[in-house]
C-alpha cells in the first residue's frame, strides 16, 4: 500500500511541476510579446523622428539655394526686386541696407515656398508631410561695421532664416509636429560685403556729381562732340576708384553708357521709370515709381535764310540739359555661386544711373560753316559727325 | 498490484503528455516569438544602419566649401557636373571639390567597396523653352523667310506637345515662347511683296494675326536696347543684316519680350547663308562677332542652332566658272540681281566651320552638329526639330558603385534631396548588400 501510494504520488508532483512550467511558459511568452511591442513602438518612433528632421534638412537646403539664387537676382537688379536706378534724374536714390533686405528676403521667401509647395506634389518626395507656406523670411548680415571693412574675409557670409509660425506635420509612419522654423548659413558670398562698401563710398562720392562735374567746368564752354569722351572718362574713373580704393582685386568694373544723345535733351533715355518712393515696408514689395519728368523742348533742325551767296561763319551754343543713361557694372569673381542657371556664377552688382547733365554753367558751342550757295555744310570740331537717331 | 501498475503507467503517460505539450507550447509560441523579434531587430538595424550611414554622409560638410555634401550632390546633379568650383579661398586657393568622387569614396568607407550601388536621376523638370531666331535679312534669305510663316502653328502645336507629355498642373501655361528678331540694314527687294505689300524682308512676312501671339513674336533687332558695343560699327543704328553674331549677343543682353526667365532652357537659333558681317574678306570682324555671340550666349547658358540656309553650292559643286543662274539673288547698288560669285562658293565650307566653331564655344558635344539646308522648305522643319531635340535631351543617371548582384539580399533607402533650381528636387537611390 505504501508503495503504491508512493508512485502515484511522483507522476501528480510531475504534473504540478509541468503546470508551474507551463505558468513560467507563459509569462515568458508574454514578456517576449512585449518586448516586441515595446521596440516596435521605439522603432515607429525613431523614423518619424528621422523624417522629420531629413525634411527640415531639406528645407534648410531649399532655403540656402533660394538665398544664393536671389542674392545674384538682387544685385543684378541693384538692391532691389527690380531695376534699381541709383541715380535717377537729379536725384540720388542709393537703396537703403533695410530696402535691400526687405527685397531680398521676399525673394527668397517666394523661393523658399516653391520647394515647400512641391514637397506636397507628385510622388518625388518621398515622405508624407505638410509643409505650411513660410510667411517670413529673414536676411542677417555680420553687421555694417564688419562688412565696411576693406578687407572682406569678416563678411563673406549671411544668415538667412524663415518661418511660417506654424508646424510641419508628418503623417507616416507617426503623426508627428514640429516647429517650422529653419536657417541656414549662406557661406561665400560678397554680397553684403560689396553692397556695404558701395553705400559708404557713396557718402561724398556720387556718381552723377562726378560724371556732372567732370562734363561740366562751371565757366568753361565745351566743344560739341566732346560730351561722350567727358563722360566715359568720368565713368572710367569712377570704376577704377571702385576697383582700387573701394573694393578689391577680385572686383572687375565695367561700364556701359546704353543711351546718350548730345544736345537732344529732348531724348529722356528711360522706356521705364527710374524714380522709386521713399522705402516703406508696406509699399516696397511693389515700390511704386513715379514717372520721370523728361524734358520736352525740342531742338527743332536749324533752319537758315539766305539773303546773299557770301560764306559765312555762325556760332551756336546750346545751355540745355541732356539724358544719359549708364550702368555700372562690378563682377566679383572670388566665389563662384549656385543659381537657377546650370552654372555657377559670380557675383554681379549692378548701378543704373539714369541722370540728367546740366550745361547751363557750361554750354557747348560750335561752329557751323555756311555756304548757300551749295546748301551749306557742318563742320564740327574734330571732324565728329554728329550721330543719327537710333531707330 | 495490477492496479498501482497501472496507476503508475498513467501517471507516466499524462506526465509524458504534459511535458511533449509544453515542449511544443514553447518551441511554437514562446522562442518562434523572441525569434520573430529578433529577426524584425536584425532587420531594421540593418536599415536604419545603412540609413545612418548615408544620412551621416549627407550631413558631412566640405571643409574646403563649407558645404553639406547633399548640397553638393544637388549641385552636382543639376549641373550635370562632378568637379565643381566655387571660386578661390582668401589665401586665393581654389574651393574646387569633386563631388561625385567623394561621395562614392566615403560610401567605399562605410559600407565596403563593391558592396553598394547608389543612382542619382537628373530631375524630371517640365521643358520650358524661350526660343528666340536671329535672321539674316539679306536678299539671298527670301525664300527661307518665306517658309517660316508656317513657324507660329508650329510653336503652337511644340506647346501642346509638350503640355502632354509632363504632367503639368497649370495646363494654361504655354511652356515653349519663341521670337523672331529680324537683322536691320537689309534692302531685299528680291522678295515677293509680303502681307503688307513690302518686298524686304521684315515682320509682316508673318500674318498680322499671327506675328504677336502669347508664344510667338517677330521683333525687328533695332527694338531692342543693345548696349554700344554690340551694334556693328559701333554705330547708333544697326547697319549690318548679316552679323547675327552681334545680333545674337545683343538678343542674350535683352532676352525677349517677357524677358529672360531664369528656369528657362534658353536656345538660340540662327537663320543665316554668310559669315557673321558677311562673306567678305574680314576675319577679324566676323571673329570679333562671333566671339560676342559666344560670350553673351554662355553668359545666359542659351544653347546656340546656327541653320546654314542654302547658298546654292549645288548648282556649282567645283566653285568655278559659276553662273549667275544659281539664282541666288542679292540686292546690290539698290538693283536686284542673280549671283553666285566664286568667293560666295568658297565659303560655303568656311560657314559650316563658323558655325561649328559657334556651336563648340557654347553647346555640350552633343550639339555641335550644324543644320544644313538642302532647300528653303526645310526651315520651320529644322527650327521644330531643334526645338524637340532639346526637349527630349536625356541626361544620364548619375550612378556610382558596383553593379547590383541579382543573387543577394539588397538593402535600399531612397533619400530626396534638393536642387538649385527653385523648388526642384530630385531623389538618391542606395542600394547595400553584405
Amino acid at each position: 500500500m505504501k508503495k503504491g501510494v508512493s508512485f502515484s504520488v511522483i507522476p501528480i508532483i510531475a504534473l504540478l511541476g509541468v503546470l508551474a512550467l507551463s505558468i513560467w511558459a507563459g509569462y515568458q511568452l508574454s514578456i517576449g510579446s512585449s518586448y516586441n511591442k515595446r521596440y516596435g513602438d521605439v522603432f515607429s518612433e525613431d523614423p518619424s523622428v528621422f523624417k522629420m528632421e531629413t525634411v527640415k534638412k531639406i528645407l534648410e537646403d531649399g532655403l540656402k539655394f533660394s538665398a544664393q539664387d536671389a542674392s545674384l537676382e538682387i544685385a543684378a537688379n541693384g538692391g532691389t526686386g527690380s531695376t534699381t536706378f541709383w541715380y535717377c534724374a537729379y536725384e540720388d536714390k542709393i537703396p537703403t541696407p533695410e530696402e535691400v533686405k526687405y527685397h531680398f528676403s521676399n525673394l527668397i521667401k517666394t523661393s523658399l515656398n516653391a520647394y515647400a509647395k512641391n514637397s506636397n506634389a507628385g510622388d518625388l518626395f518621398e515622405i508624407n508631410v505638410d509643409i505650411p507656406e513660410y510667411t517670413c523670411t529673414g536676411v542677417y548680415d555680420n553687421g555694417e561695421s564688419k562688412c565696411s571693412s576693406r578687407d572682406s574675409s569678416e563678411c563673406e557670409d549671411f544668415w538667412v532664416t524663415a518661418t511660417g509660425n506654424s508646424q510641419i506635420i508628418l503623417k507616416e509612419p507617426n503623426v508627428l509636429k514640429e516647429d517650422d522654423s529653419i536657417s541656414a548659413i549662406i557661406p561665400q558670398n560678397r554680397f553684403w560685403w560689396i553692397y556695404y562698401r558701395l553705400y559708404d563710398d557713396y557718402n561724398g562720392n556720387s556718381v552723377h556729381e562726378q560724371i556732372q562735374n567732370s562734363v561740366c567746368v562751371p565757366g568753361e564752354s565745351i566743344n560739341r562732340g566732346e560730351v561722350r569722351g567727358r563722360i566715359e572718362s568720368a565713368l572710367n574713373e569712377v570704376c577704377r576708384r571702385y576697383e582700387n580704393s573701394v573694393l578689391d582685386g577680385y572686383v572687375d568694373c565695367s561700364y556701359e553708357i546704353d543711351c546718350f544723345f548730345e544736345m537732344d535733351g529732348s531724348r529722356n533715355c528711360l522706356n521705364t521709370l527710374c524714380s522709386r518712393e521713399p522705402f516703406n515696408e508696406e509699399l516696397c514689395d511693389s515700390p511704386e515709381v513715379v514717372r520721370v519728368a523728361g524734358k520736352t523742348n525740342d531742338n527743332d533742325v536749324e533752319k537758315v535764310f539766305f539773303q546773299d551767296c557770301t560764306p559765312y561763319r555762325e556760332d551756336h551754343s546750346y545751355s540745355d540739359t541732356d539724358w544719359l543713361r549708364f550702368r555700372i557694372v562690378l563682377k566679383d569673381s572670388k566665389y563662384n555661386i549656385p543659381s537657377m542657371s546650370k552654372d555657377l556664377k559670380n557675383l554681379v552688382w549692378k548701378i543704373q544711373g539714369a541722370i540728367i547733365i546740366d550745361y547751363n554753367q557750361c554750354p557747348i558751342e560750335w561752329t557751323v560753316n555756311i555756304d548757300p550757295c551749295s546748301g551749306g555744310s557742318n563742320e564740327l570740331p574734330g571732324g565728329v559727325t554728329p550721330e543719327p537717331p537710333p531707330y | 498490484m495490477m492496479k498501482g501498475q497501472t496507476l503508475e503507467m498513467l501517471g507516466f503517460l499524462i506526465l509524458s503528455v504534459a511535458v511533449i505539450g509544453i515542449i511544443i507550447f514553447m518551441r511554437t509560441y514562446l522562442a518562434g516569438s523572441y525569434g520573430k523579434t529578433l529577426s524584425s531587430l536584425t532587420e531594421r538595424q540593418e536599415t536604419e544602419g545603412m540609413r545612418s550611414g548615408l544620412n551621416t554622409i549627407l550631413q558631412t560638410t566640405d571643409p574646403k566649401t563649407g558645404r553639406k555634401m547633399e548640397e553638393l550632390i544637388g549641385i552636382g546633379v543639376y549641373t550635370e557636373k562632378s568637379e565643381l568650383d566655387f571660386g578661390r579661398d582668401s589665401n586665393g586657393d581654389q574651393l574646387k571639390v569633386n563631388v561625385f568622387k567623394d561621395l562614392e569614396e566615403r560610401l567605399d568607407a562605410i559600407y565596403g567597396k563593391g558592396k553598394w550601388h547608389l543612382e542619382l536621376p537628373y530631375p524630371d523638370l517640365p521643358f520650358y523653352a524661350q526660343v528666340v531666331i536671329v535672321v539674316d535679312t539679306s536678299a539671298s534669305l527670301c525664300d527661307d523667310v518665306e517658309n517660316m510663316k508656317r513657324l507660329p502653328d508650329i510653336i503652337n502645336n511644340l506647346n501642346e506637345m509638350i503640355k502632354q507629355k509632363y504632367p503639368i498642373k497649370d495646363k494654361d501655361k504655354d511652356r515653349i515662347t519663341a521670337t523672331v528678331y529680324m537683322l536691320s540694314g537689309g534692302n531685299a527687294g528680291c522678295c515677293e511683296p509680303d502681307y503688307d505689300g513690302q518686298t524686304y524682308l521684315g515682320c509682316s512676312r508673318f500674318e498680322a494675326n499671327k506675328r504677336e501671339t502669347n508664344v510667338f513674336r517677330c521683333r525687328s533687332i533695332n527694338s531692342l536696347d543693345c548696349p554700344r558695343s554690340l551694334r556693328p560699327s559701333d554705330s547708333l543704328h544697326w547697319t549690318n543684316e548679316e552679323d547675327w553674331g552681334r545680333g545674337l549677343a545683343c538678343i542674350a543682353d535683352n532676352g525677349p519680350p517677357e524677358g529672360w526667365n531664369g528656369a528657362s532652357t534658353k536656345i538660340g537659333i540662327i537663320l543665316s547663308d554668310e559669315l557673321s558681317t558677311g562673306n567678305e574678306n574680314q576675319p577679324e570682324a566676323q571673329e570679333a562677332s562671333l566671339e560676342s555671340a559666344i560670350n553673351y550666349a554662355n553668359s545666359i547658358d542659351m544653347f546656340v542652332f546656327p541653320i546654314k540656309a542654302d547658298t546654292g553650292i549645288a548648282c556649282c559643286p567645283s566653285c568655278s566658272g559659276c553662273r549667275s543662274e544659281c539664282n541666288i539673288c542679292v540686292s546690290y547698288n539698290g538693283e536686284q540681281t542673280s549671283l553666285f560669285t566664286e568667293r560666295t562658293c568658297a565659303m560655303d565650307s568656311e560657314l559650316i566651320s563658323h558655325m561649328e566653331g559657334l556651336m563648340a564655344g557654347v553647346n555640350p558635344p552633343e550639339f555641335r552638329q550644324v543644320y544644313e539646308l538642302e532647300d528653303s522648305t526645310e526651315v520651320t522643319t529644322a527650327i521644330s526639330d531643334i526645338i524637340k531635340d532639346v526637349a527630349e535631351r536625356e541626361v544620364p543617371t548619375v550612378k556610382l558603385g558596383a553593379p547590383i548582384p541579382q543573387d543577394r539580399k539588397v538593402n535600399t533607402v531612397t533619400v530626396t534631396v534638393p536642387i538649385p533650381f527653385i523648388g526642384g528636387y530630385t531623389n538618391l537611390y542606395l542600394y547595400q548588400w553584405q
